[in-house]
């Protein structure tokens, strides 16, 4: 099976409504048109770019712990709309970077299915897999190990140019001096020929993602862009990855820093241990955290307002070990409102009602599994497309 | 390039290696200029060091000085060859099998496994008495079993080099594996190879004088081995026939050896990255 | 003072001294009486030096830290921060360029001789890192390592002694007496960090200087550990030096505040003053560049530019190329120092021009 015809390239005068460009765009050459490329869903645009359904990822342990499994990511589900920006929000060793990986088929799933735009990503293969990698792209969080140190900027840019031929050769060099321009980095010429040590680290952090859009992504994965980065130079990146996701390219934005995460995404999904615990919209989750663990991480959070201090944060002892999980919910060591329950079994991941808009616990409806909850639902729209706007979590405080 | 060589230059021994390399090179190009016809048979045989003859004559009257000069084309050509070939196939096998993984590392390291455990002299051996001691022939036989080094070497780096994130955003962009291989995985892991290399050339040309002196050599060519072959019943009596050449042969590996040393002191990626 | 003569006693915390207002009123409200201040930095220049030139990493700090309260040097990388911790431990690469003093009462650290200094070291100013992992051997326990540095300074201490001292100070730092027969690697950041902090009390040091001592945490770590040193520095009346690039973690430990930028100290003062109602634009924009967790959504704007070469020192003000508010004046003079008010001081033409 392969993929919709490959997204128009920069020859093409029209393009779809669903996909609009993130590069530079340019004046299209008078009376050439293709045939709009057929996008899935053209008709009910809330069509998945991406579904992540159960996703597992273990990796055999090494060392001290020889022989036991690290469950990185252990069933998770998400999706994402074209142009949805997806936060997704955890400390280190959580497997947030497994997962983002994982999705654009850098690492090989232990279970579960990935579906890009209606295919499935594992299936994929030569050409089709390639038109996938244009399509799915990713940015690393250290800029400096994101590039071959023997190639300058220039010849590294051009690497995605020459593999998928997005221009004739003489017009490469000028499609590599507009794309740094478009990223701020100019005199063009000046950084194309300088080596990525040369640059610092917000420059060559900036390269790296203009490498991304040279290939007008729909799907960016973003991993900690900005983490390794000084506070000054943060917004600059962050800015470019806002507008990026302004021009309709899907982001999952990939943080441990709360703040960070608000200011980009619209949504947001906190991940523990290997599990999504809570996601719902961004104002949403970080107004009325439902879960334990998204409320200490809220409260853990420091002002910058000397008369804010923090209050303690609700939590005990340390983040867990990955390789000794505990049964039942892997908060509950730590939680200070575990149940005996929590301890005995997982909880799934469920809708959940705000205290002021039910006044009594959950009804049985609302426990059964996110399908149910918005109704019946016409054959051909995916039922849990309800559920990316919806405050998902995964508790058993909350029924 | 410059910091290369400013780094070479600090390595102790490194310059020393290449001084002699190309006192060693030089004498091999200029050989006609150096001396006479080393084939050129003579009344005076088994002299002495004399002003006539620098470096005294053999058995055969054949001025032992020519034949030492002429002798280093060959060795230098057997050395050369030898290790390129070496390298040719150790690079191409260890970059494959440390990059892919899985059953191809299990099916090359075993190849890898067999030819290191193999006593390499006597595979040579074996290949020469089947098939003729020409000097193609042992070039091509020592390039082919020294090689399993040179593939460890650069599996290691593969190995290493793979999991490196600039990697991982090639194939994020859609690079195959190949072009990965090419670009990215070889040119980066190669240096530990490079200064090897140098070792493996020193230590081919140790080889084929080994082989000559066993009388397995080329006795239609020159070489240093084959003259201390020549020169071994007459040890007491005229030893400047085994001897002279035996003493190019130690200066050469010498120089051989502190050349790598020296490039493996310029090269060594820790060094790369102090100057960024 | 508490005595800390070879018979450990257990730690008990000074009575106050007379006029202290408590931490959390002068956080809040700014209003700090500045006592003798037991640390000084006047003219330190320190300058690396490196094939072909040299990296001017501190040009010209003055700073003073009252007895009993807490710094936060706050800067980016290339300011210089790190620079200063360790000059004040006098542990920087023995070809540096020092100029200037570093007075810890009333002597010059910088003109100690090595022996004298050997012995300020971790008995009156101690040093927390960033990476305990980094300052622990591996292959010795925690409680093995304790009775080093116990005996480091007090060598007719016996183990059992240093041992004993060590189940004080992990109790200080919510540590069970359990971790000093652990390895390193057995326990977790958070617990290294404590660990860490507990080894910094071992000789009550006069001044502890924490440099990124959270930043690899996780954030609810970093809380845990924010809080309770902030407990500590209560109880102890610690005299701290907080070096952070996270203004966040210095406004929850200082009541001072210094930013530097390329070796420069650009603004100081009161937390709420310098935090709150910044006058130099550094560090207006620095606050600007972060994204707010509570109140309204703001676009961010960031520095544009980048850090200038710290090889070559600038003529005028080391921030102009970047500033948005860089007058001509900026670059071609060095803005000095000026205090805006008693104890807030800024280096900024802008701010020093008499318009009020």
């Amino acid at each position: 099976m392969t993929l919709p015809a490959d997204r128009p390239t920069r020859d093409s005068a029209t393009s779809p409504t669903a996909a609009p460009s993130t590069g530079p765009t340019p004046a299209p050459a008078p009376g050439s048109t293709t045939a709009p490329v057929p996008q899935p869903g053209a008709e009910g645009a809330l069509q998945p770019l991406l579904r992540v359904e159960q996703l597992k990822k273990y990796y055999a342990a090494r060392g001290a712990g020889r022989g036991r499994q690290v469950r990185a990511v252990d069933g998770v589900d998400l999706t994402l709309l074209p142009g949805q920006v997806l936060a997704l929000l955890g400390e280190s060793g959580c497997g947030k970077s497994t997962l983002g990986r994982t999705i654009l088929r850098l690492e090989k799933p232990t279970g579960g299915r990935i579906t890009f735009a209606g295919t499935d990503v594992m299936r994929l293969r030569g050409q089709a897999l390639k038109n996938f990698r244009r399509q799915a792209q990713i940015v690393f969080q250290n800029p400096y190990e994101s590039f071959d140190g023997r190639y300058t900027v220039g010849q590294s840019l051009l690497e995605p140019i020459r593999i998928h031929r997005l221009v004739p050769a003489r017009e490469q060099a000028a499609l590599v001096d507009e794309i740094l321009e478009r990223a701020g980095l100019r005199p063009a010429q000046d950084f194309r020929n300088r080596f990525p040590h040369e640059l610092s680290g917000g420059q060559l952090q900036r390269v790296s993602l203009a490498r991304a859009m040279l290939l007008q992504p729909r799907l960016l994965v973003a991993d900690e862009p900005v983490s390794m980065l000084d506070v000054s130079v943060r917004a600059g990146i962050l800015n470019m990855l806002a507008d990026l996701a302004d021009r309709g390219t899907a982001i999952l934005f990939i943080t441990h820093d709360v703040a960070v995460a608000r200011y980009l995404a619209r949504s947001i999904a906190v991940m523990y241990l290997g599990k999504i615990v809570e996601q719902g919209p961004v104002d949403e989750v970080l107004g009325n955290p439902a879960h334990p663990y998204t409320r200490a991480l809220i409260a853990s959070v420091p002002s910058p307002d000397p008369a804010e201090r923090l209050t303690a944060p609700p939590v005990r002892g340390e983040p867990a070990n990955p390789l000794h999980l505990p049964p039942g919910c892997r908060f509950a060591p730590r939680c200070p409102d575990a149940l005996p329950i929590c301890s005995r079994q997982e909880p799934p991941l469920r809708p959940w009602a705000s205290p002021s808009a039910a006044a009594s616990p959950p009804t049985a409806e609302a426990r059964a599994p996110h399908s149910a909850a918005a109704g019946p639902h016409p054959a051909a729209v995916e039922p849990d497309l309800a559920a990316v706007d919806s405050h998902l979590v995964a508790c058993h405080l909350w029924g | 390039m410059s910091a290369f060589w400013s780094l070479f230059r600090q390595s102790r021994y490194g310059p020393w290696g290449l001084a002699i390399l190309a006192l060693v090179v030089g004498t091999a190009v200029f050989a006609p200029y150096l001396a006479g016809d080393p084939f050129a048979l003579g009344d005076l045989t088994l002299a002495p060091p004399s002003r006539a003859h620098l470096l005294g004559t053999d058995h055969l009257g054949r001025d032992v000085w020519s034949m030492t000069v002429y002798g280093s084309r060959v060795s230098l050509v057997v050395g050369i060859t030898a290790a390129l070939v070496s390298a040719g196939v150790g690079i191409a096998l260890g970059a494959v099998a440390g990059y892919f993984g899985g059953w191809v590392d299990e099916v090359i390291s075993k190849i890898t496994d067999v030819f290191l455990m193999t006593p390499t002299f006597f595979l040579i051996l074996i290949v020469v008495v089947m098939f003729g001691n020409s000097m193609f022939y042992v070039m091509l036989v020592i390039g082919l079993t020294i090689w399993p080094a040179n593939a460890r070497l650069m599996r290691a780096q593969a190995l290493t080099l793979r999991e490196r994130t600039f990697t991982m955003a090639a194939r994020a962009l859609g690079d195959s594996s190949w072009r990965i291989l090419l670009r990215h995985i070889i040119p980066n892991g190669i240096y530990p190879v490079i200064a090897n290399t140098t070792l493996q050339m020193a230590g081919a040309i140790l080889t084929e004088a080994g082989l000559s002196f066993l009388g397995l050599g080329d006795p239609n060519t020159v070489s240093w081995g084959q003259m201390i072959y020549t020169g071994r019943p007459y040890l007491v009596t005229a030893p400047w026939v085994s001897f002279f050449p035996g003493l190019a042969i130690v200066i050469t590996v010498m120089g051989f050896y502190f050349l790598g040393d020296g490039l493996n002191f310029a090269l060594n990626p820790r060094f790369k990255e102090r100057q960024g | 003072m508490i005595p800390s003569g070879p018979t450990y006693s257990p730690m008990q915390p000074p009575a106050a001294p007379p006029g202290r207002p408590g931490q959390e009123a002068a956080l809040r409200t700014g209003n700090v009486e500045p006592v003798s201040p037991l640390l000084r930095v006047r003219g330190l220049h320190v300058r690396y030096r490196i094939a072909g030139g040299k990296v001017y990493a501190l040009q010209g700090i003055d700073l003073a830290l009252p007895r009993g309260q807490s710094l936060g040097v706050v800067g980016e990388s290339g300011s210089g921060k790190s620079t200063l911790g360790m000059a004040i431990l006098r542990l920087l690469p023995p070809a540096t360029e020092v100029e200037g003093s570093i007075l810890l009462e009333d002597d010059d650290l910088l003109a100690l001789p090595e022996a004298e200094m050997r012995r300020v070291r971790w008995r009156r100013v101690a040093m927390v890192f960033q990476k305990a992992m980094g300052c622990l051997s591996p292959v010795h326990r925690i409680g093995e390592q304790l009775v080093d540095i116990v005996r480091a300074h007090q060598p007719e201490t016996t183990p059992r002694q240093a041992l004993a001292r060590g189940e004080e100070l992990l109790a200080a730092v919510n540590l069970p007496p359990g971790v000093l027969s652990a390895y390193p690697h057995e326990l977790s950041g958070g617990m290294l960090q404590r660990v860490m902090i507990a080894f910094s009390l071992v000789h009550n040091p006069q001044l502890i200087i924490l440099d990124e001592a959270t930043t690899a945490l996780d954030v609810i770590t970093q809380a845990q550990i924010l809080q309770e040193f902030s407990r500590l520095q209560e109880r102890f009346h610690l005299t701290t030096m907080v070096i952070s690039h996270d203004m966040a973690v210095v406004a929850q430990l200082a009541e001072w505040v210094a930013v530097l930028y390329a070796g420069f100290l650009m603004e100081s003062g009161p937390a709420p003053v310098v935090l709150g109602a910044p006058r130099h634009p550094y560090t207006a924009a620095l606050i600007a560049s972060s994204p707010r967790l509570r109140g309204p959504r703001t676009t961010i704007s960031g520095i544009p530019g980048s850090l200038p070469d710290l090889t070559r020192p600038p003529e005028g003000c080391v921030f102009a190329p970047r500033c948005p508010r860089a007058a001509p004046a900026c670059f071609r003079e060095r803005p000095p120092l000026t205090s805006v008010s008693p104890h807030h001081q800024v280096a900024c033409h802008l701010v020093a021009t008499p318009s009020r």
